[in-house]
């Protein structure tokens, strides 16, 4: 553009712009007659225009700068400038026209990027504060656009100091500003509820009234958590809207910020309040700075904060005081809300508060969650529950939040209904609290209450009660109520199948928990069936996820493992330890690890590692969580079984005991584990010889599990069957047969091959002396379903292949018995080891028969056999050792050497009425063959005499 | 109103490129500006410029003149806002300098503190060379632009100021912008 074309064109250009468009149009139509060159010209400096109404729009520099008192603004006039912030300017004003004598805060938005921006941004605001009316909120009352185009928000003017400045001025003394501080989570709350976060939460946005109130100023860069538009978001580089200094971590980062980033700001201002001091005081005070303190710094504890002053100097008494009062509870509500991750913070503003207020009343705050045992301490002290333990009512509570925190997680417009859940949950714990004496079974009303009231208030809330129902199924399974868990879990199926918007976690841990209690009630593979179709989907979730992917992937590993998939389990056990390691301290969580994958090492025969395996596993626990824990009674469960395959019965002994002892602490004596705990001591018991003991414990468990039962569940045939075996013991066949026909009984309509297959050969092991044909039967049936659930080579075929062969023996079978025994026992020696009990009785038991088929080389082993070392510390083996003295002294009886067999089995007899005060099948044996050797030697001496 | 030594720091910061300080530079002035083109405005127009009665010597300072001689407020406010213009642009070159390699670590430490304001690059180099050529061609427009872009006054304290029609002035600015659109285009 020169100067000569401009000559041209300017005036053609004043004249255009006289016009109005149409007529316009009609003269660039003439023009273009005239002269075509010079009309095209002025029509494309012309449409230079198009799309640049922005072009110079706005001045080179602000003109808002230009604001000064007296000057009008709308109907308000200016007072003074009582601030400046990222977004504008704020001035004390009042109406102009003198209508009231009012003071307003007069909120004027300095012109921002783009004009629609501005009038976005300021349109929003004023949604924002007409949704908010709180008394601690500072109102909207007026709102407009000057003339100039300038816009403004006319607010409520506060007068008053930064609650920081506020409390200090006047030494405040710290309940007071606990006091002062729960009126700003109100207020903050109430915006939450509202679904509006505030994010710039700061002592300047938080001021107190002479009259000592609290108001809630700036919700200028507040968001709408219901939607909005994108734009608004990028106020591009350098332009930050918060205050550093109050910001929390995922502020900085650029990432989505939620409620839980109000608790974060809160948690700093809390931080000011009770240490006097901020919280981060990096070296340099650049921005950059800044921000590496508030992404990587450590926060000092705010007690010892307070401790060394504001100026870093000594404590004087004042200050030590304050550290006193602060430190303990404050301190880790103060660094919970204040934790890095949003989802370790509180979830809620309300949930801040509460446990404020718990502080206040001398109750246990929720700031330490992974105590179990600080909370128990608390419980006991502050409540005369009879509630058998202590840690169930933290389960509920830990369950019920533990819940709501991979909410945190989730589309921060369910922040409100997070809320509420936990509420709901909390208040039915504290409700209950109230209630004087409470029994365990009280426990259980409640929860029944809780799922009444669930359905009445959250009717219209279907995804609440889903969750609702998952949490209450959870305490059901802790307290071992697995029938009204499965009952809960099927109704929270029903909601989870019909609604689209389920979140993913709920939609897995559904799953999860569904198919954890089909395997509890014994049905593990109608587990797997639920729970492998959807592994994929837990795949796919497990970055988002972990810990729900990981504990869907554990319980699927146990289903398995149940049905004897170890590959399928160790391999779900490993990945579940591998998303477990990756989350950050699930330290629970990989103690299941280590104890499913050591229960793995178990089942496949490799005790030394399993055993270390669970040792392994006490040791985390202990060290991250104590001793009194539900998995310690597992744990020392496994030691105690695993021992005892080891042969190395007092240890058995003492851990069974020790799992007892931690089982009848936390989950009191009717608790599914503590009665399988019981069991397994019974057993260890009557290994030992102590039947009287051993029954006792048996007769306890076995009523205990009657009364919760009923009589046909699946649990209650181990119970018959071990009842059945003491009874044999004791001589009272009656008695010993009918236990053992009631196990089998339960043990077919459980439909579980193998646990047949034990009843079967346990019934027949009762009948191999007096009815062996049907003894065989049985045994040939067990050993179907074991090959059929097995394999042939497995050492559960041989051992039954031991038994079946005796028993053909016995009925005259004798090759084939013998053959049978023979081709059974190198699979016995291979998974036992030649040194085992088991491998040596039924290397005895061949042997013996052997040897009374004629087999002069089996007899001698039964010899060698009688001849180990009587004092080993393994009762099976010694067991084993005294039956084969008692066959040689047999042996010896039939063969021509009565005197010598009567004098073998008389010193054993001896000692088995030493070691088995209480008798016993052996000594019953003992005392059979000293007969039938009396029998012999008369006979002989009869025939000689 | 800043004293003297403030505003000359802030002058010296402001062109050599700290948007902050220009800012508040630019804000003092413009404070000055608007209230007289209020006053002007409302009516309390008339006579010769009362220098001593509104304007500081710091303000002299920072329009460049020691003694407020202005045959009237026209020609005031041009001079203020050609001053004005003299300090953006130089701001704006020397961020382009930094920008261009001067000094790398400077750049990186200030990013351009925007905070409501327009970027200053070398747009505005480009603006003040086409704004240049304009007032060689039509010196009318180019003032208005300057009072307008540069000074921020608007197009109704302009028509007061120069005493015209506001609809004048709007038809000013508007052609005034297209031969800057042109010229810009040109370039």
């Amino acid at each position: 553009m020169d100067a000569e074309r401009w000559q041209r064109l300017s005036p053609l250009l004043d004249a255009l712009f006289e016009l109005d468009p149409p007529a316009r149009e009609r003269r660039l139509a003439e023009l273009r007659d005239e002269d075509a060159e010079l009309a095209a010209e002025l029509e494309a400096l012309v449409a230079l225009e198009a799309g640049q109404e922005d072009f110079l729009s706005k001045p080179a520099v602000s003109p808002l700068a230009g604001l000064l008192p007296g000057q009008e603004i709308g109907p308000y006039r200016l007072d003074r400038q009582i601030g400046e912030g990222g977004m504008g300017q704020v001035w004390r004003a009042s109406r102009a026209d003198g209508l009231y004598e009012r003071r307003v805060a007069l909120k004027l938005l300095r012109p921002g990027l783009a004009d629609t921006n501005l009038r976005l941004h300021f349109t929003r605001e004023r949604q924002i504060l007409a949704r908010l009316a709180h008394p601690n909120i500072a109102r909207l009352l007026d709102a407009g656009v000057t003339g100039d185009g300038q816009p403004y928000l006319a607010l409520e003017y506060v007068d008053g100091r930064p609650i920081t400045d506020y409390c200090r001025e006047h030494e405040v003394p710290v309940d007071a500003r606990l006091r002062m501080f729960a009126q700003v989570c109100e207020a903050v709350s109430h915006a939450h509820a509202n679904l509006i976060v505030h994010r710039d939460l700061k002592p300047s946005n938080i001021l107190v009234t002479p009259a000592g109130d609290v108001r809630l100023l700036d919700f200028g860069i507040a968001k709408l958590l219901d939607g909005e538009p994108a734009a608004l978001e990028h106020t591009g580089t350098g332009v930050r809207a918060f205050t550093l200094h109050y910001a929390a971590p995922e502020q900085i980062r650029g990432e989505p910020v939620s409620t839980m980033t109000d608790v974060y700001s809160l948690g700093v201002v809390l931080y000011e309040l009770l240490a006097g001091c901020k919280p981060y005081r990096p070296e340099r005070t650049s921005d950059a700075a800044w921000e590496e303190a508030i992404l990587t710094g450590d926060v000092p504890r705010p007690s010892q904060a307070a401790l060394h002053g504001t100026d870093g100097g000594d404590a004087g008494p004042s200050s030590r005081k304050r550290a006193r009062a602060i430190s303990g509870d404050l301190d880790n509500i103060v660094l919970k809300a204040m934790a890095r991750r949003p989802e370790q913070r509180y979830p809620s503003v309300e949930a801040m508060s509460l446990d404020l207020r718990r502080h206040a009343a001398g109750r246990p705050v929720l700031a330490r969650p992974q105590s179990v045992g600080y909370r128990m301490r608390k419980f006991v002290h502050r409540h005369r529950w009879a509630v058998a333990s202590g840690s169930l009512v933290g389960m509920v509570v830990a369950v019920a939040l533990a819940s709501v925190a991979w909410q945190a997680r989730e589309a921060v417009a369910e922040a409100s209904r997070a809320q509420a859940m936990q509420d709901f949950m909390v208040g039915l714990f504290e409700s209950a609290r109230g209630s004087g004496e409470a029994g365990p079974l009280d426990l259980r009303d409640l929860l029944d209450t809780a799922v009444e009231r669930g359905n009445r208030q959250l009717a219209r809330q279907p995804r609440a009660r889903a969750e609702l129902l998952g949490v209450i199924a959870r305490v059901r399974i802790g307290l071992g109520d697995y029938d009204q868990a499965a009952q809960l879990l099927e109704r929270q199926a029903l909601i989870v199948d019909a609604l689209d918007d389920i979140p993913d976690g709920l939609r897995l841990e559904s799953l999860t928990q569904r198919g954890r209690v089909y395997r509890l009630r014994g049905q593990p593979q109608a587990c797997i069936d639920l729970m492998a179709p959807a592994l994929r989907f837990a795949r796919g979730e497990q970055s988002q996820l972990p810990a729900q992917a990981a504990e869907f992937k554990s319980q699927l590993g146990r289903c398995y493992r149940a049905t004897g998939a170890r590959q399928q389990a160790r391999q779900l056990f490993e990945r579940s330890l591998v998303l477990r390691n990756g989350a950050d301290g699930d330290a629970l969580g990989e103690v299941e690890n280590r104890m499913d994958l050591a229960g793995l090492e178990a089942d496949a025969g490799r005790l030394q590692v399993a055993l270390k395996g669970f040792e392994d596993a006490r040791a985390q626990l202990t060290r991250e969580v104590g001793d009194r824990h539900g998995l310690m009674v597992e744990i020392r469960h496994n030691l105690g079984r695993l021992h005892r395959a080891l042969g190395q019965m007092d240890a058995a002994e003492r851990e069974v005991r020790g799992a007892l002892a931690v089982a009848l602490a936390v989950d009191g004596p009717a608790h599914p584990s503590t009665l399988a705990v019981r069991r397994e001591l019974a057993s260890i018991l009557m290994q030992r010889g102590q039947l009287a003991a051993a029954r006792i414990e048996l007769e306890e468990t076995h009523r205990r599990l009657l009364a919760r039962l009923g009589p046909h569940h699946v649990d209650l045939a181990g119970s018959h069957a071990q009842l059945a075996n003491l009874a044999h013991e004791q001589d009272n066949t009656a008695a010993a047969l009918a236990a053992s026909r009631q196990a089998l009984a339960i043990a077919r309509t459980s439909g579980d091959p193998l646990r047949i297959a034990d009843a079967e050969t346990s019934l027949a092991t009762l009948l191999a002396d007096d009815r062996p044909a049907q003894a065989r039967e049985l045994l040939l049936q067990a050993r179907a379903r074991r090959v059929r659930a097995l394999g042939d080579a497995d050492a559960k075929v041989a051992a039954v292949d031991m038994r079946l062969g005796a028993v053909e023996f016995d009925l005259g079978l004798q090759d084939a018995g013998l053959a049978r025994m023979r081709s059974a026992l190198p699979a016995l020696n291979e998974a036992h080891g030649p040194a085992h009990a088991k491998t040596r009785r039924a290397m005895l038991a061949l042997a013996w028969r052997a040897a009374l088929a004629g087999d002069a080389e089996a007899a001698t082993t039964v010899a060698a056999m009688a001849q180990s070392p009587a004092t080993v510390a393994d009762d099976d083996l010694r067991r084993v050792t005294w039956r084969a003295r008692a066959y040689d002294g047999d042996l010896a009886c039939r063969n021509g050497r009565p005197d010598a067999g009567a004098r073998v089995l008389a010193v054993l007899a001896r000692e088995l009425e030493q070691a088995q005060p209480e008798g016993g099948v052996l000594r019953r044996d003992v005392d059979a063959m000293q007969r039938a050797c009396d029998a012999q030697a008369s006979r002989v001496a009869g025939g000689q005499g | 109103m800043a004293d003297t030594a403030e505003i000359t720091v802030l002058l010296d910061a402001a062109r050599d490129g700290d948007r902050g300080a220009l800012d508040r530079v630019l804000a003092t002035l413009y404070q000055e500006l608007h209230t007289m083109a209020r006053r002007q405005l409302a009516g309390q127009h008339g006579h010769t410029l009362d220098a001593t009665a509104l304007v500081h010597e710091a303000y002299l300072k920072l329009i460049g003149r020691r003694e407020a001689q202005f045959d009237d407020r026209a020609h005031f406010f041009a001079y203020a806002a050609s001053a004005m213009r003299s300090v953006v642009v130089d701001y704006a070159r020397q961020r382009l300098a930094q920008k261009r390699g001067g000094d790398l670590h400077r750049v990186t430490d200030l990013p351009e503190d925007l905070e409501g304001g327009v970027r200053l690059d070398e747009e505005t180099l480009g603006l003040d060379t086409a704004l240049t050529r304009l007032a060689a061609v039509d010196q009318k427009l180019a003032q208005v632009v300057e009072l307008r872009y540069f000074a921020g006054l608007s197009e109704l304290e302009i028509a007061a100021l120069l005493k015209r029609s506001e609809r004048s002035i709007r038809r000013d600015w508007q052609k005034a912008r297209l031969f800057l659109l042109a010229s810009l285009k040109d370039a």
